[in-house]
């Protein structure tokens, strides 16, 4: 009965992650994220100008050039003379704070109440399920502006705002892996080895849910920032003057035709980070195996 | 055989078993439109140590009947008697304790066992439920039930996708087995596996049996199998026991129709052994509208001639002779 | 059975190979497989999975998926026309009107939105240009003859008001609609049960006989074949390790492997305490050794199985194996 490294492999059925076919997608997403990330993170203690005060007097400097005040700017200037690259830079703390958080939030909310739906079914799941029919049916992003214009837009309320939108699509994902997982008879054997329904939804259903919620979260990513700066372009987004991705589109709007980079290059930006995030998640995808 | 059981004690004594599960409506207000009787009245006694097989068609309540011993169905009525205490009702922590004696194999090795879990956490998994153990004993067990169950100790550490379906199901036996059950309930434990592998499984069964002193109720469907491995064998058809009888009088000598239709029709792999003249026609009813009187006379070659009781009155399960019980109007004469 | 040779030969397999070329590497899934089907026999082809018996069927009417399988070597002769070389046209004609096939899931062979009728129809005018109302007709004979009762009624039933068995039967009704002379039988009763198994093994036979078919069943029950075939095919590790006609099979298996596998499944008529046991495990098709390939298993193993594959050679008239040390021919007429 001796086992060859081969046959493993082949009982197995899976190669190791790294000679999957959906490895390039994966490190080619974790390095736009990677430079994504970097670049915000830098940006929390160095920029090369001021993010929000800028020389009046450098109006709209285009991409690597020396406007009059004699200093150089990689991604030009705004129209108030404020350094892009700065503000590419500062303006991505809110777009991928929002982001993460509203995933985050979306994944724990979708994980817990898909266990919950899938595992209890009954009266449980009969109402989750309403609560998403009702969710779809009505206009949430009406709701969404609202609350943002009772509560203000800190980044907190943006997230939950987001999450709320958002949430429905990942449980419906969860929801139905949770049914087929509790029909599997594993679960029946934790029942039978006297495991209660508290430790059969942490010890086994939430492990085997994690990927899927994993991979349809990361999708969320790019809906999630777009969201964003949607609600900011509409001018709910986080407080003037810190800038955020979404609003310096809005902003740069009226130059589009002259001047693209005002909103250009946030628009790239934004472009890069869900690219990045939706490889990741369509490489997990292949990786492990789920359609 | 039938003094033996008088004298030994039963382990588990089924009085009146009914699993009926409702059928809804489908429409958006939910009404009951009738039941599915997956399990409908069976007594069944099984003795310390003995095998006992179940064997039947699928959708005859087999699996059920097994589950509802283990308490797995809330739509359950009668009575389950397990070492001389009524196990029907039991909540909570008792029915916790109950866990440790009575156990569960599966027939498919693949959806068993947790894909997310390595063989350690599988098997360790009901020790550390039922006992506060150490970790250098745990490993020490479940080293010790990995051997017993013919696993190399290599492959502790591996998830089940690595293995074949004859090494799962030996994983899934060394779970049932960790805590040293006295009831194993062994639900079509080799229908899944390749030939070559159903005999190595149906060996190690009979091995632990001896060495753990075990009690066995093999439900399957492959009647070569149940009567290789058991003692006496309940034959069910439609949630009832038609025919309980030990296993050399049963295949000898079957009583009920139906379970000399079932015997002929098992194929033996020996082209000079051709015995086709019971062969069954039609299929099994359904079980939510199950027929009158005896549920198998549509499909009876004697009911035309048996008179109208086989059509509305439903036969009790009676011996026919000693330690040999049939539910058959055929033979009430003899009772 | 003395009379084969005589018989004319209808498909003729030769070094059929093929292999499926997957992320985790290349199976050979058949290899070098060359076998015969008589006229109006029953050949039954038998293995555990994984032993390529149901990708030798397919490969014979090239159903496999390509890719990633692909029939890399090999003819297949059907009536003197290598099916290989024909084109995906005149294969649609070759299926249906040579061979058909009878597939082991009637759950999901038919399709639920339509009648049963209307499916039989459908395959009858694949092939041939008959009327409608003619066709129904011969779709409700066609019931008829699988043993369908109230066929005019049945006609017109969806499949979901069917049984498992009722509709194994309507599959194989579908199967008769091109009137072919071949039909293939992959494990057709083992989503079944024991007592409706016999009933459609019985109507297997009796097609076999009244309407002059050759059938090839492929199943791992070596039961099934027992009671159902004429000659077999014993497989393992994708080769052919033995063939023989079924009575001597059975009495006198001669390569080891068919030999434990008989000894080791319980019988009816007999008690034994404990069963024999082929140990170990079928071998990984990515990695198949050099030599025997049941070897590893194998009782009577020696130093030259290790290194050598046996070929397939004539041991009895008409008993093929491939073993180094088979087990001795027994004549006891």
């Amino acid at each position: 009965m001796k086992t060859t490294k081969n046959d493993r492999r082949y009982r197995n059925g899976h190669l190791p992650w790294y000679r999957k076919k959906g490895v390039p997608r994966l490190i080619v997403g974790c390095i736009l994220v990677l430079i994504v990330v970097l670049m915000v993170g830098v940006s929390l203690f160095w920029t090369p100008h001021s993010p929000v005060s800028g020389n009046l007097a450098d109006r709209l400097v285009a991409p690597f050039h020396t406007g009059k005040s004699g200093t150089f700017y990689l991604l030009g200037t705004d129209p108030l003379g404020r350094d892009m690259t700065s503000r590419i830079m500062a303006g991505g703390q809110v777009s991928v704070l929002v982001a993460l958080l509203t995933v985050a939030l979306c994944a724990l909310l979708s994980t817990f109440l898909g266990v919950l739906s899938g595992y209890y079914r009954g009266w449980v799941d009969s109402v989750l399920s309403m609560i998403c029919e009702i969710n779809i049916s009505i206009p949430l992003f009406l709701i969404v502006i609202m609350i943002i214009a009772i509560f203000g837009s800190s980044v907190f309320v943006l997230a939950l705002c987001l999450a709320l939108n958002e949430w429905v699509s990942v449980f419906r994902q969860t929801r139905s892996k949770a049914i087929v997982q509790s029909n599997y008879e594993y679960v029946t054997a934790a029942r039978v080895m006297g495991a209660n329904n508290r430790k059969i939804i942490i010890h086994h259903l939430i492990p085997n849910i994690v990927p899927t919620t994993m991979v349809f979260s990361t999708l969320l990513v790019g809906s999630t920032i777009i969201a964003e700066s949607g609600l900011a372009y509409l001018g709910l987004g986080v407080s003037k003057p810190f800038p955020t991705w979404g609003r310096m589109i809005s902003e740069g709007q009226a130059y589009m035709n002259t001047e693209w980079w005002v909103s250009g290059i946030p628009a790239i930006c934004i472009a890069i980070l869900v690219l990045g995030v939706n490889l990741i998640g369509d490489g997990l995808r292949i990786i492990w195996r789920m359609e | 055989m039938s003094e033996q059981i008088l004298n030994a004690r039963p382990l588990l004594e089924v009085q009146d078993l009914k699993v009926y599960f409702p059928v809804y409506n489908k429409s958006l207000i939910r009404k009951k439109i009738g039941d599915v009787k997956a399990v409908d009245g069976v007594n069944l006694i099984i003795t310390k140590g003995q095998t006992f097989g179940l064997v039947g068609e699928s959708g005859c309540g087999k699996s059920t009947l097994g589950r509802a011993i283990l308490r797995l169905y809330n739509e359950t009525t009668g009575r389950i008697l397990f070492d001389g205490r009524d196990i029907t009702d039991l909540k909570g922590r008792e029915l916790l304790r109950l866990r440790r004696d009575m156990q569960l194999i599966f027939q498919d090795p693949y959806s068993s066992l947790d894909p997310r879990m390595t063989v350690f956490d599988i098997i360790s998994e009901p020790i550390k439920l039922h006992e506060k153990c150490g970790k250098e004993e745990l490993r020490k067990r479940v080293h010790e039930l990995m051997d017993v169950v013919g696993l190399p100790d290599s492959m502790m550490t591996r998830r089940p996708s690595e293995f074949s379906g004859g090494q799962r199901q030996r994983i899934g036996i060394a779970r049932a087995i960790a805590l040293k059950p006295k009831l194993v309930i062994c639900d079509e434990p080799v229908s899944a596996l390749d030939v070559s592998i159903q005999s190595q499984i149906l060996n190690l069964l009979a091995d632990l049996k001896k060495e753990y002193d075990l009690t066995y109720l093999f439900i399957a469907h492959g009647l070569a199998a149940v009567k290789h491995i058991s003692d006496d064998i309940g034959v069910m058809y439609l949630g009832r026991l038609v025919e309980v009888s030990p296993k050399s009088q049963l295949y000898r000598n079957p009583l009920h129709p139906y379970s000399q239709g079932l015997i002929s029709a098992v194929p033996e792999p020996d082209p000079d052994l051709k015995k086709e003249e019971n062969l069954l026609s039609g299929e099994v009813p359904s079980p939510i509208n199950p027929p009158s009187g005896c549920p198998f006379h549509p499909r009876c070659r004697f009911a035309a001639s048996c008179g109208q009781r086989c059509y509305t009155e439903r036969p009790e399960l009676r011996e026919a002779e000693p330690g040999h019980l049939v539910a058959c109007h055929l033979f009430d004469k003899e009772a | 059975m003395e009379s084969q040779n005589t018989l004319k030969v209808l498909l003729d397999v030769k070094n059929l190979t093929t292999r499926f070329f997957t992320d985790d590497g290349i199976v050979l899934a058949v290899d070098n497989v060359s076998f015969q089907l008589m006229e109006g026999e029953i050949l039954g082809i038998v293995g555990e999975s994984g032993s390529g018996k149901s990708v030798t069927s397919m490969s014979t009417m090239r159903l496999i998926p390509i890719p990633p399988g692909e029939i890399t070597e090999g003819q297949v002769l059907l009536k003197g026309r290598d099916v290989l070389k024909c084109s995906e046209k005149e294969m649609q004609d070759i299926r249906g009107n040579e061979i058909a096939m009878i597939f082991q899931e009637p759950m999901t062979a038919l399709n639920p939105v339509y009648t049963i009728g209307a499916q039989i129809i459908e395959a009858i005018r694949q092939h041939s240009k008959m009327g409608k109302a003619k066709a129904r007709e011969r779709a409700i004979d066609l019931l008829k003859l699988v043993g369908i009762p109230a066929p005019e009624k049945r006609v017109d039933d969806y499949p979901h008001q069917l049984s498992g068995g009722m509709r194994q039967r309507v599959i194989i009704a579908i199967a008769l609609a091109g009137n072919p002379s071949i039909l293939i039988a992959d494990e057709p009763t083992t989503a079944l049960d024991v007592t409706i198994q016999a009933q459609i093994l019985r109507l297997i036979r009796e097609i076999k006989e009244t309407q002059n078919k050759s059938v090839m069943l492929i199943t791992h029950d070596l039961g099934v074949i027992a009671q159902t075939c004429d000659r077999v095919i014993v497989m393992y590790g994708a080769e052919i390790v033995e063939q023989s006609p079924v009575r001597p099979l059975y009495k006198n298996p001669l390569h080891p492997y068919t030999e434990g596998l008989l000894s080791s499944i319980p019988k009816m008529d007999e008690d034994v305490e404990r069963l024999n046991v082929i140990e170990g495990m079928v071998p990984n098709p990515l990695a198949l050794p050099a030599g025997c390939r049941f070897c590893s298993r194998c009782k009577k193993a020696q130093e030259r199985c290790k290194a050598e594959k046996p070929t397939l050679r004539e041991a009895a008239p008409g008993r093929l194996v491939a073993c180094h040390y088979p087990c001795e021919v027994q004549t006891d007429e």
